[in-house]
């Protein structure tokens, strides 16, 4: 073939400069996150710097008491059993919420909604109630051993309330919407043609899926475990309920300092600060290693 | 396996999705090696056709044989077929290097082979150093051209083309149609191209089958299908067709006496009529009739004046009108600029060759 006309790739348009307008429209999102990251969070290292003065009384002489505090023995083991448990959720939580949100996404459009719309119900009931719910689920009176003795698949029930796996359970269950919400997202977004295309090219279901459909998907899949590792890192609530106070994350552990009026506020707030400066080094080592990928 | 008449060949396939019929009923050989377009208005099936082909659709009733072999229920990616789809689908995350890779690649050829094809590849499609570009990054004749390439260096049986030009500008489709059909012919590869174009299927076609309604109206060379339309559909869709009312007034042979629009007579040459036909539609091409301003001798005369006259550069489009009120588009050539040229109100003498009155349909057997 003789080249033809358009050798160039399309020209980029002009930067936009930041205009007036721009930070006007910014506006309202620069106050949202003043209001509710930055004062907030300066307030926490205010007083992560501070002195305990005993039963939840606070000097202002600044001091790194509260942090020799939050890296010892107790906060350690609590944060390592929060990042075990969040990896798990999170890995279960891609199993679970990939497929899902793949036959939701690639769904005749008039089903998607009502679909969709299914995974969002629970939101609707207070969160505290949908934990306790899998109590009358996991207990050993419970659905699930009833059920498993009723067909005789299991003659003494199973103890998984209190314990760690109900936690464990639980976790799953509450971060799922938020894995398959932003993957449905990506894979709403496929175009059919490419999977047509991989399919044309002697790809078949298992290659298409690999090559072309995971890599297209990456960013919902990322947003995903973005949106569930970190809150589940610091989640508290669940094993409170479910493993019955016997299971202490990071997340017990910083609630227990700010309940009540007996709460060392320091050390809740350097187990907090500690645990903010960790997400954002793993962002920074993550981005900067993305960076060095898509430059390859 | 012996060596197959046809590349391609749809025996009585229907297709229907849901309550709609797609395809009805379409039986369609396509030879090695030649380029076939299939026709037609959006809609009206020829892209099921060529999904049928390609595996992304499976008929409801009937055959696909690909090469003499059943492929009906073959999935695509068993099928040595590959096509260029309309939106391209060029893989974005990919380079334009390992998007024609891809296919060696899944056929598990050695890498030094592979990358050597698809360097080769490339180059014919003139896109060498643009290999480590992504898809986003090049103009949208570079993208058709990177799904060519794709496709063509799996050097499948049948290279299927759903409207792949569709979204490039008229001087760019122009070019692109010009190579396509040098680069088939350098191939020898069988090529299925579909298109809603008529001037681009005439162009590039080997054979058209020119579909409506989910059925092939007529299927044959560009010049058979220009010149001897069988039906109002394919005069009226492949370029433009004066359609006239006619009487068969008598016959000798192959020559036919007709009256037009109970107006005038003209003798047509068309050697398939039925021998009953009565009523019949005459197609008359606009540029087959010669407009003089002074009676010529001979046959085939009747009367009218420009009504209406576009000058388009190379043509003159003239709209007549007879006496009785019968209109008629003309096209004349722009010789010079020093030509006779005829003007609204002008009284003019339109005769025809009998062999370009072309008897389309008997319109008591439609």
């Amino acid at each position: 073939m003789t080249p033809i006309a358009g050798t160039k790739p399309e020209s980029k348009g002009p930067r936009r400069r930041a205009t007036r307008a721009a930070w006007l429209l910014l506006t309202p999102l620069l106050v949202w996150l003043l209001l509710f990251v930055v004062i907030p969070s300066v307030a926490l290292a205010f007083y992560s710097v501070a002195t305990y003065a005993g039963l939840g009384e606070v000097t202002w002489t600044p001091s790194f008491e509260a942090y020799q505090k939050a890296w010892d023995s107790v906060p350690r083991v609590a944060l390592w059993r929060s990042v075990y448990l969040a990896l798990g959720t999170t890995v279960l939580c891609v199993i679970i919420g990939y497929p899902v949100a793949y036959f939701i996404g690639r769904a005749p459009e008039r089903w998607r909604n009502l679909m969709l719309m299914l995974v969002m119900i629970p939101f609707w009931t207070s969160f505290i109630i949908r934990i306790y719910a899998w109590i009358i689920i996991l207990r050993n009176e419970g659905l699930l051993n009833g059920m498993l003795q009723s067909m005789n698949l299991i003659s003494d029930p199973l103890s998984l309330f209190p314990s760690q796996t109900a936690v464990f359970i639980g976790m799953v269950y509450s971060f799922l919407p938020f894995m398959i919400l932003p993957i449905y997202g990506s894979v709403e977004k496929l175009d059919n043609a490419l999977i047509e295309a991989a399919f044309d090219l002697g790809a078949g279901p298992v290659r298409a899926f690999q090559r072309i459909i995971v890599p297209l998907t990456q960013p919902g899949i990322v947003a995903g475990i973005l949106l569930v590792f970190i809150p589940a890192v610091g989640t508290y609530a669940v094993s409170d309920v479910l493993s019955g106070r016997r299971v202490e994350l990071i997340g017990n552990l910083i609630e227990t300092q700010f309940r009540g009026k007996g709460g060392n506020w320091p050390y809740g707030a350097a187990m907090g600060i500690s645990l903010l400066v960790m997400f954002v080094i793993a962002f920074w080592l993550s981005s900067i290693f993305a960076k060095s990928q898509q430059e390859q | 396996m012996a060596d197959a008449e046809y590349m391609v060949e749809l025996r009585e396939v229907s297709k229907r999705f849901g309550s709609f019929v797609a395809v009805n009923d379409v039986t369609l050989q396509i030879r090695k090696g030649e380029f076939l377009t299939l026709l037609g208005p959006s809609g009206c099936g020829k892209t099921t056709m060529l999904r049928m082909i390609s595996g992304f659709e499976t008929p409801t009733e009937g055959l696909v044989l690909l090469d003499g072999q059943d492929v009906t229920y073959t999935p695509p990616y068993k099928r040595n077929v590959n096509q260029v789809f309309q939106s391209y689908a060029l893989f974005p995350h990919m380079t334009v290097f390992e998007n024609v890779c891809f296919g060696l690649r899944m056929k598990g050829m050695e890498k030094p082979v592979m990358e050597e094809k698809a360097m080769k590849m490339i180059e014919m499609v003139s896109l060498k150093g643009f290999e480590q570009r992504k898809p986003s990054q090049l103009s949208g004749g570079q993208r058709q051209r990177v799904a060519l390439a794709r496709a063509i260096v799996n050097e499948p049986k049948v290279l299927l083309l759903d409207e792949p030009l569709a979204a490039l500008d008229a001087k760019l489709r122009e070019q692109m149609q010009i190579e396509l059909k040098r680069l088939q012919k350098r191939l020898g590869m069988t090529f299925v191209f579909v298109t809603h174009d008529q001037e681009e299927a005439l162009t590039m076609s080997d054979r058209i089958a020119v579909v409506n309604l989910g059925k092939i109206e007529q299927i044959g060379t560009t010049t058979e299908i220009y010149h001897q339309p069988r039906t109002t559909f394919v005069a009226n869709f492949i370029g433009e067709a004066n359609l006239l009312d006619g009487e068969v007034l008598a016959r000798n042979g192959a020559t036919v006496r007709l009256k037009i629009e109970k107006e005038f007579e003209l003798t047509a040459t068309d050697v398939n009529l039925p021998t009953d036909a009565k009523n019949v539609i005459v197609s008359i091409r606009p540029e087959k009739i010669s407009i003089l301003s002074t009676r010529p001798g001979g046959d085939n005369v009747f009367e009218a004046y420009v009504s209406e006259e576009r000058f388009k550069g190379a043509t003159d489009e003239l709209y007549l009108e007879t006496e009785s009120g019968l209109t008629l588009t003309a096209v004349v050539a722009n010789e010079s600029a020093t030509q006779v040229a005829f003007h609204e109100g002008d009284r003019v003498f339109c005769q025809l060759h009998p062999d370009d009155i072309v008897i389309v349909q008997d319109p008591s057997k439609a």
